[in-house]
């Protein structure tokens, strides 16, 4: 049995969702002048956990959560143990996701993503700085992020099957779940 | 045989080597991890921040030979003005020498100025974050002030090998020690952050209450040396309207900053020289 850090299957869709942060923070930098944020990190851990029920997909959904916890001022291991805790989540409904279904894909997103917005508000924002302020642009961007988060979920699966499919020549679906 | 005798005691020796751990290790491992996966994705953003500058020189290049000659007549204009201005700043720095010298007054700290593109701005309600491409390699340290044209951007609180992150002035955890131009009285500022499609604000706290502003008599706030980081002097942003606090004895009022600050490109860090630097370097 060899290592899951030497199955290159396994890098695919950690070193893609490297890729979708510099992304987004490429985006990001552009809407500042506005002061306008997307924020959208509920679509990371949902291919490795909807695709590798074992541990690599559960190692493979905390080192994302690393790529983000140093990208960002929170308290270190906040989205690897919510990605994690997105694994685990996956197993126990195992037998009610159909990894086809892309609509049961985007609305788990779309539902992650809001628990990812509240964390993060839980963990780095002071209650002092919770005034009407603060909860206008928070549901500003919220809103723009949730929007935004539709397309680019089914866009992003998509791309991360592809990329394994061009890698390697296999289609996704028809994996070893072991 | 010790472990044996230790048997009774075995579970606060476990409990014991388990806080040990967590203080040493966890600790450790947080630092190593957030600066391992920093590192590996900086260069993402080093090489968008080359692109685009890259894309500026190609837009440079492509315009036409009368309006780059325009640019540089108005360039000569403004530089013969900065020479004046920096001989009268020669003049009024060997006026405070001297002053000093006679006062036995203690000489303020020196700075060395680093000057750095921004590669990445993160403006949300949480924080108000940039990261420049100036790191621990050119000798930037944690708490150094950045400050730009329109006065101050923030203070650097993450140093990495290529790159540092910089709280903006904006942001809600930023909170620093500040003056109103010509008044020595200290007061208090904070970030706010701010409303999307609007300029950022910050709050002047402590403010004493003799003092009044309106929109036709706007007055500046500047940093102060009392905070320890920023040299005095430098603009925050401009008050137009204060108000009495719930204490009914200081005022308190929404501070108006530059809106470059959301599209800030280029910024200079200063850099605190150590008394043998002070002696060579000039002072900025």
């Amino acid at each position: 049995m060899i290592p899951i850090y030497k199955n290159p299957r396994f890098w695919v869709p950690i070193i893609s969702n490297a890729f979708l942060i510099s992304l987004l923070s490429v985006f990001n930098t552009q809407l500042s002048p506005w002061n306008l944020y997307l924020f959208i990190p509920g679509v990371f851990p949902l291919f490795l956990a909807f695709n590798r029920p074992g541990a690599s997909g559960l190692v493979g959904c905390i080192l994302s959560g690393f790529l983000l916890d140093a990208l960002f001022p929170v308290p270190m291991g906040l989205f690897a143990t919510l990605f994690a805790a997105v694994h685990a989540t996956s197993l126990v409904f195992a037998k009610r996701l159909h990894r086809e279904n892309i609509v049961q894909f985007v609305s788990i997103a779309f539902i992650l993503n809001l628990v990812c917005w509240g964390a993060v508000t839980l963990f780095t924002a002071s209650s002092t700085v919770w005034n009407a302020q603060f909860f206008a642009q928070f549901f500003v961007n919220l809103f723009i992020s949730q929007i935004v988060i539709t397309p680019v979920a089914w866009w992003y699966f998509e791309f991360q099957a592809a990329c394994l499919r061009l890698a390697f020549g296999i289609r996704i679906f028809e994996e070893d779940l072991t | 045989m010790l472990w044996k005798q230790l048997e009774p005691y075995r579970p606060f020796l476990i409990l014991g080597a388990f806080v040990l751990g967590w203080l040493v290790i966890q600790g450790l491992a947080r630092t190593l991890v957030r600066d391992l996966f920093y590192e590996i994705q900086a260069p993402a953003w080093t090489v968008s921040s080359y692109i685009d500058d890259l894309q500026n020189s190609l837009a440079v290049s492509a315009t036409d030979k009368r309006a780059l000659a325009e640019q540089v007549r108005d360039l000569k204009r403004l530089n013969g003005a900065y020479i004046l201005k920096a001989q009268h700043a020669d003049a009024l720095a060997a006026e405070i020498e001297r002053l000093e010298g006679i006062l036995d007054i203690p000489e303020e700290p020196g700075f060395r100025a680093e000057t750095a593109r921004v590669t990445r701005r993160d403006m949300n309600q949480w924080w108000h974050r940039i990261t420049v491409r100036k790191g621990a390699r050119d000798g930037i340290r944690n708490g150094a002030p950045v400050i730009f044209m329109d006065g101050i951007v923030g203070r650097v609180v993450d140093v990495h090998a290529f790159t540092s992150e910089v709280e903006l002035v904006t942001s809600p955890r930023f909170r620093m020690a500040a003056n109103f131009d010509g008044d020595p009285r200290p007061v208090t500022y904070e970030g706010r952050g701010g409303l999307s499609f609007f300029t950022p604000q910050g709050t002047v706290l402590n403010v004493p209450s003799d003092i009044f502003v309106s929109d036709e008599q706007t007055i500046r706030l500047v940093s102060s040396e009392l905070g320890g980081v920023f040299p005095s002097g430098l603009t925050i942003g401009t008050i137009s309207r204060l108000t009495l606090g719930t204490d009914g004895v200081f005022k308190t009022g929404p501070v108006q900053m530059s809106k470059n600050l959301l599209s800030v490109e280029e910024v200079t860090i200063l850099i605190r020289l150590s008394d043998s630097e002070l002696q060579e370097a000039p002072r900025l």
